[in-house]
């Protein structure tokens, strides 16, 4: 069966909003001298400003692009037509027997698969050879890092001396530059953690509580760090994570994964160190949760096949760590028929699984979940309340309560969002057949 | 002892004695740290401690007192692809085709997404709340309760009450004020006269121009009043008020003043309007609030004369003189006078007007006179006129006249979708040059905005119409998205387009 996508799932594949907007202009029939399908490719033929038509080809399933155009972007404009114009109408696409130049980058394609496999084969099989050369640059930057850490250490130790009153005046670059220390010290994750400790330094109201929390977590970051050669290899994982070691996603996807139904429930983008960092939560029948990150270069971001409201079944690998929930989809995720939800609908279950999280590892910091809760309105802040009257905060940061009130008309509503000890933060409303992004 | 947030936020150095544990059960962990030897890091192994227990501890709270929940939606919720289209409305140029998707809604008995709902209620205009509420539905009435600042939403033209009019901004004031004059005409004048005294000037004109609505006999004791108002723009608006009341003193006597300067001069093969000047500005003129000075470059006797002929309802003379509009028009252009007289009749256009005189203006006053009126000034003249002509008329004056100059750019935001694509085909053909090359004035919004009158089965001759060398120019494009869009709208409701 062809995949089928909604016009929410298509704009969100878009790589600006310029596009999205030129895309949304050719997914009209109108626009096309030629539309057709058949089983996983979309193709037809696009006027645009050249002699020839453009010929605009998708292959459904990843999905991928191909487009004769000479835009750079990409998806282009054309391709997003297409697949938007396929995902408000698929009447308006016949089925049919496909042209020549879709054949020819069918089998193109399939060419690329089995080259892509042979090399990965041949990496493995030459891994031996310069397994010498890569402990050495592992040992060299372990040894960067490790002056990173120091660093840190004496820095963090400098503003619990002089008092955290006297940083939450200190301005954008303070905390920039220790950040930027860090990501020299190849360190990463540690500068995004100052990053986010900046953030924090607000001087709002009731933010020393938010904040000292992020110091003292920091700080026990390091101080495992310290003891790492004494822990397992599972801590010694999780915290090479928090500082920002990469894991070899290649040999991770030699293991085996764990093949469920999953449902994509909230995405969201964010820019870092000219990289787009797409992070998306799904979650199996049974409860469980996976963050899966895609990194792709903010000039040219490219589409994922995960989209928010798809229900898949895929092969996840979860990254190493304690109780981990970072995970990577081994193999193309295939279309499946809506699932159930796995909601909480009690705050206590949604409180008791986050203790129980923290007890095993204290360095998850936010627990993702998806909750049926009502929301409710409180003078001027919003609650997500369970049937037994019980609530929970909204963080502030949303900007989507009166959203979330009308979809739910008074009653629960399905929500997937991240919970931190202190607030839920909404990230879309969930329902058997899709996800509205509440970001 | 200070509690760990206290300790941190005055810095270690400055602490004297250890920080409380918060609670019992950390007493132990508490008294491990090193709080001698190394006080930063006891207080940041503190802290780490603390968010850890305080973040698996967190309790629930107590809610707010559960609100009643929605009823049931009785219509069905626009189809996902309606809802598309809605947010593409929202998103950008394509924001004038808004209230036509909230029309077709309610041709298609549907509600808005509630998704969408607090959207539109932040951003619908004054002029599009109507439509709007016609497909906010059940909840979006329900929402309106929960929202202060969208109970406008139970009622959209805001029911007249003694509270806005005595407390409101200016223009919640007059919003009232004019519902008031539909609901009760005297007790809305009674309001008014309450207050007149310590109205601002500007605030005066405006309400006055309220007493359109219901406008009697019963008002002519406060208008007669105003035509001594110390500002020209209430004195005006008096005059204008009174001479549409056929039965005041003030018609009848600007009648009798006008019978005495035109005159029908009948001869063998045409007819023709002339007019005797008068010879001084009479005194009681003043009184009725006629202007002695003429603006700078006009004839004083001629400004006389237009002013007077100027409050007189043209049908008057159509039933004296037993001419139709056409030829009242055709009488005035035979005369010396007929420049003077065909200003007059356009200002006198609200008065009461024989049918067909908009009609017969038009030529004479926006494509004859060299050099003719543009820009603003003939978009207001073509406002005057077709408010005026019911829609097949000002359709058909577009379609004549629409193609000197860039006239049609001023008539297409007045005109409703053609009946017929005849109707609409040689409209478009006046706009085709200017959409073609982008020279439109008003640019894409203004293209958008036209996209509006045309039906989409149009498209391709528009297409064909607008096609150039180098590609669609800007405005071009937009004008065929928003066909396309209209048409799209149209498919996703389910109705013929």
């Amino acid at each position: 069966m062809a995949r089928s996508w909604t016009p929410e799932q298509a704009a969100s594949l878009a790589p600006d909003a310029a596009s999205l907007k030129a895309g949304q202009g050719l997914s009209s029939a109108r626009k096309w001298t030629l539309l057709a399908r058949d089983e996983s490719f979309l193709w037809g033929l696009a006027q645009g400003s050249g002699k020839d038509p453009y010929q605009v080809q998708i292959d459904l399933e990843e999905p991928a692009f191909k487009c004769s155009c000479p835009s750079r972007k990409f998806p282009c404009k054309h391709g997003l037509g297409l697949l938007l114009l396929y995902a408000g109408s698929p009447v308006s696409l016949p089925t049919g027997a496909r042209p020549d130049w879709v054949n020819e980058w069918v089998a193109k394609r399939a060419e690329r698969a089995v080259k892509k496999e042979e090399r990965a084969q041949q990496a493995a099989d030459d891994r031996p050879v310069d397994a010498a050369a890569q402990a050495k640059r592992r040992e060299k930057r372990a040894a960067n890092i490790d002056q990173g850490v120091a660093l840190l250490e004496s820095w963090l130790a400098d503003i619990v001396r002089q008092g955290i009153a006297a940083v939450a005046a200190s301005g954008y670059k303070f905390w920039d530059d220790a950040a930027r220390r860090l990501v020299d010290a190849q360190a990463p994750g540690l500068a995004r953690n100052v990053r986010v400790l900046g953030s924090m330094a607000t001087g709002r109201a009731g933010w020393e509580e938010r904040f000292a929390a992020g110091l003292g977590r920091l700080h026990l970051l390091l101080a495992a760090h310290r003891r790492r050669a004494v822990l397992s290899p599972e801590w010694q994982a999780e915290i090479d994570g928090h500082l920002g070691w990469t894991v070899d996603q290649d040999e991770l996807r030699q293991r085996a994964g764990c093949t469920r139904r999953w449902f994509a429930a909230a995405q969201s983008m964010r820019e870092e160190e000219r990289l787009v960092v797409r992070t998306t939560l799904v979650f199996s029948e049974a409860g469980e949760v996976a963050r899966i990150l895609e990194f792709s270069h903010a000039s040219q971001a490219s589409a994922s096949p995960l989209v928010a409201g798809r229900w898949f079944e895929g092969e996840l690998v979860f990254f190493p760590g304690i109780e981990p929930t970072r995970a990577l989809v081994k193999g193309a995720p295939r279309d499946v028929a809506a699932g159930e939800l796995p909601c909480l609908e009690r705050i206590d279950d949604i409180l008791t699984r986050h203790a129980a999280r923290l007890s095993t590892n204290p360095f998850a910091a936010e627990s993702p979940a998806l909750v049926r809760l009502t929301p409710r309105r409180d003078g001027e802040r919003w609650l997500l309340a369970d049937a037994t009257g019980a609530t929970l905060p909204v963080a502030e940061s949303c900007a989507r309560g009166w959203e979330m009130l009308a979809c739910s008309g008074g009653e629960p509503i399905g929500l997937c969002g991240v919970w931190d000890g202190f607030a839920f933060e909404p990230l879309s409303i969930v329902e058997a057949g899709g996800a509205l992004a509440l970001t | 002892m200070a509690t760990v947030h206290q300790a941190l936020l005055l810095g270690s150095s400055r602490l004297a004695g250890v920080p409380d544990a918060p609670h019992p059960i950390l007493a132990a962990a508490w008294s491990a740290l090193d709080w001698q030897g190394a006080p930063e890091t006891a207080l940041l192994d503190a802290a780490a401690l603390v968010a850890t227990v305080r973040c698996a501890g967190a309790r629930a709270g107590a809610g707010p007192a559960e609100r009643p929940r929605a009823q049931e939606e009785t219509r069905r919720v626009a189809p996902a692809p309606a809802a598309a289209l809605l947010q593409q409305l929202l998103a950008d140029e394509m924001r004038p085709l808004l209230p036509e998707w909230l029309d077709l809604a309610a041709r298609a008995g549907c509600v808005i997404p509630p998704f969408h709902l607090p959207r539109l209620f932040r951003e619908v205009s004054r002029a599009e709340r109507a439509a709007f509420v016609a497909v906010a539905g059940v909840r979006g009435a329900w929402l309106a309760a929960q929202h202060p600042e969208w109970a406008w939403l139970a009622n959209p033209d805001e029911a007249p009450s003694l509270g806005i009019w005595e407390t409101g901004t200016p223009a919640q004031r007059l919003t009232c004020l004019a519902a008031a004059r539909r609901v009760d005409p005297a007790q809305a004048r009674a309001w008014l006269e309450q207050t007149w005294a310590d109205e601002t000037p500007d605030f005066r004109a405006a309400a006055l121009g309220t007493l359109e609505h219901g406008l009697s006999r019963d008002d002519e004791p406060l208008l007669v009043r105003c035509l001594a108002d110390r500002r020209r723009e209430t004195r005006q608006q008096a005059q204008l008020l009174l001479a549409r009341l056929p039965g005041s003193a003030f018609a009848r006597r600007m009648r009798e003043r006008a019978g005495s300067i035109l005159t029908l001069k009948r001869g063998l093969l045409s007819r023709q309007l002339e007019i005797a000047l008068p010879p001084a500005f009479d005194p009681s003129w003043k009184s009725d609030g006629l202007e002695e000075k003429p603006p700078a470059g006009t004839g004083e006797k001629a400004f006389w004369v237009q002013q007077i002929l100027a409050l007189v309802p043209v049908a008057h003379w159509s039933e004296t003189l037993g001419l139709t509009a056409a030829d009242l028009v055709k009488a005035a252009q035979k005369g010396e006078w007929g420049a003077l007289l065909v200003e007059a009749w356009l200002r006198a256009l609200p008065l009461g007007a024989p049918a067909g005189l908009a009609a017969a203006l038009f030529e004479p006053v926006l494509v004859a006179p060299s050099p003719p009126p543009t820009g603003t000034r003939a978009a207001e003249i073509i406002g005057q006129m077709f408010a005026g002509c019911d829609e097949a008329e000002r359709w058909k004056l577009t379609a004549k006249f629409g193609g000197d100059r860039w006239l049609a750019w001023w008539c297409v935001p007045h005109l409703r979708a053609a009946s017929s694509p005849d109707e609409g085909r040689a409209v478009l053909q006046h706009l085709s040059l200017a959409l073609r090359d982008g020279t439109a004035p008003g640019g894409t919004p203004a293209a958008v905005a036209a996209a509006r009158a045309f039906p989409p089965d149009l498209r391709d001759e528009a297409a064909r119409l607008l096609e150039r060398e180098s590609g669609l120019s800007k405005p071009a494009e937009y004008f065929l998205q928003a066909l396309d869009l209209r048409a799209a709208m149209r498919a996703a409701f389910g109705l013929p387009s």
